[in-house]
């Protein structure tokens, strides 16, 4: 590496080891495999990846394949013509460049039920982290860093499906409403988190506000099966307090402790009402 | 020199910058561009809300624009919220002058929505089943009470604004819809009421609901009418007959059970 230092200013000491080991990190990284941008998140399992084997940053001895804006990193784009030689396989490494986007062939030419196996086990590992959380867990941020939206897509649409199979008439005007419901109301939360200072990711709330749905669901389902008011009303009561114990650690750290209540309240609301459709519906 | 090179050159004279606190601005940067790629959550998702905002009509979408609307404690709301059942002091518009609120409006709004289709598909419930009669639930409840709620919160104090300008006492449109947010919040407790199944209790109910959110908004709108020396008179009727109107229909709409 050489610095020329004509265009410098005289470094405070200190930074100048901080700047050294940014730079040894880079190097060690850009030997090890292709790192187009850092992501804006560490994702653990290797996604699925443009098939691009050269970066900005390399000097690429790999046939050229057309230039692509780098931070596209997590779509399927459909693969170059002229095919490079995959890259070497890299692990995950460094925490600052993280190279978990993985060897990109491999999760285009994998079987489709890998692919559906692997997202079936995310949405199962994020629901045991967020709706039955194990106090004494080595990782607790990990449901967070592992957001998916195809969990509570899947819940909500459930929902959603329950309570039109159980409404009696109008059965596609209620599953509009429950749909609507939930899905304007996890997005109105989110705001409302946001508004009121908190520091939350939109998506990542949206995915955790989808997952705490899961006990209404099976509250829904209970209420399906069993057609007497009393137990319906003590099976909600249950699954609603279970929901909204599951979303509290959540919302209420991620705003001001002296507005915690103004987050809190909405979610509750949300999941009363949503109880409430759950009951009436008959 | 290589792609590579060049980006670390450049990354180091940042840093220097940085260390020499040359420029904030700089600093303010790259503090961005780190939050975004190391995904840390300070700021969330708005990457700039260090910078200066955006120019133009485009600002109403940002999640920036309301954020001063929302500046309130929880203490802050619950002293609002005790302050609108008071409605003969007239105070509220002096109070919430310099920090109206959006949070209670649309709250308040929802919750009445909820309360509204709630109590409104009991009192069928019930009355269907008093009389051993079918029984269906009218999804159709909910979607009219938000029609109703937001619309009436939506529309009066945007008409009122105009008209409010035009007889050259302007208040801010945000004050006149935490105004009206606020005096919906005596229904939720009259709706409540409104389940016991006697029908003079239930118009008694909605006359005094009626009446103290219709009083609530008439002398807050009158002290400040009054402070710009102009004739409130017709004005204040006229607002105060609307929200007595809201209250006879929504007892109307939700009470009335043909079995």
């Amino acid at each position: 590496m050489s610095n020329s230092h004509s265009d410098t200013i005289p470094l405070h000491p200190s930074s100048q080891s901080d700047i050294d080991e940014i730079e040894n990190l880079i190097n060690a990284s850009v030997q090890s495999g292709p790192a187009t941008v850092l992501p804006a998140r560490p994702p653990s399992p290797p996604r699925a990846s443009i098939p691009v084997s050269s970066s900005p940053f390399i000097q690429s001895k790999i046939p050229p394949p057309p230039p692509q804006s780098s931070s596209s990193s997590n779509h399927k784009v459909p693969s170059v013509p002229a095919a490079p030689p995959p890259p070497p396989p890299v692990g995950n490494s460094s925490s600052i460049v993280a190279t978990g986007f993985g060897p990109p062939p491999n999760t285009l030419t994998e079987p489709v039920w890998d692919t559906v196996k692997r997202d079936l086990s995310r949405i199962v590992s994020n629901l045991k982290l967020v709706v039955f959380p194990n106090p004494y867990r080595e990782d607790p941020g990990k449901a967070l860093r592992d957001w998916d939206l195809w969990g509570p897509f899947f819940f909500i649409v459930f929902l959603g499906l329950t309570l039109s199979w159980s409404a009696s008439v109008k059965k596609s005007e209620v599953f509009a409403v429950a749909f609507a419901l939930l899905a304007a109301g996890a997005i109105i939360l989110t705001l409302n988190v946001l508004l009121l200072g908190g520091h939350i990711i939109f998506f990542q709330s949206l995915s955790l506000l989808g997952y705490c749905l899961f006990p209404l669901d099976i509250g829904a389902l209970i209420c399906l099966l069993k057609d007497n008011v009393i137990i319906k009303m003590i099976v909600v009561s249950v699954t609603l307090a279970w929901s909204s114990w599951a979303a509290y650690p959540f919302m209420s750290s991620a705003v001001n402790p002296r507005r915690k209540a103004l987050a809190l309240y909405p979610v509750f609301l949300m999941y009363v009402s949503v109880g409430f459709l759950i009951i009436a519906i008959n | 020199m290589s792609p590579l090179n060049l980006q670390i050159r450049t990354f180091k004279r940042f840093l220097h910058r940085v260390h020499k606190g040359r420029s904030l601005v700089e600093l303010n940067l790259l503090m961005m561009l780190m939050a975004d790629t190391f995904s840390k959550p300070a700021g969330g998702s708005q990457p700039g809300s260090g910078e200066p905002q955006g120019s133009g009509w485009f600002r109403t979408f940002t999640i920036a624009a309301y954020k001063p609307y929302f500046d309130v404690d929880t203490s802050d709301i619950i002293d609002r919220l005790k302050e609108s059942l008071f409605p003969f002091r007239g105070t509220f518009t002096e109070k919430t002058a310099t920090n109206p609120d959006l949070y209670g409006p649309f709250w308040i709004c929802t919750t009445l929505i909820f309360v509204a289709a709630s109590i409104g598909t009991f009192v069928t419930y019930i009355a269907h089943k008093l009389k051993k009669k079918e029984w269906d639930y009218d999804i159709n409840l909910v979607t009219w009470s938000a029609g109703v709620f937001y619309g009436y919160v939506t529309v009066v104090p945007l008409i009122l604004y105009v008209i409010l300008k035009y007889f050259s006492a302007p208040s801010g449109l945000v004050q006149l819809f935490c105004l009206y947010g606020y005096s919906l919040f005596v229904f939720i407790p009259a709706l409540c009421l409104s389940v016991v199944p006697l029908e003079i209790f239930r118009w008694v109910i909605a006359g005094v609901a009626g009446f103290m959110s219709a009083t609530f908004v008439a002398l807050n709108l009158k002290a400040h009418i009054n402070s710009a020396g102009e004739r409130w008179f017709l004005i204040v009727t006229g607002i105060f007959l609307l929200q007595l109107a809201l209250a006879v229909v929504l007892k109307l709409y939700l009470f009335t059970v043909t079995v």
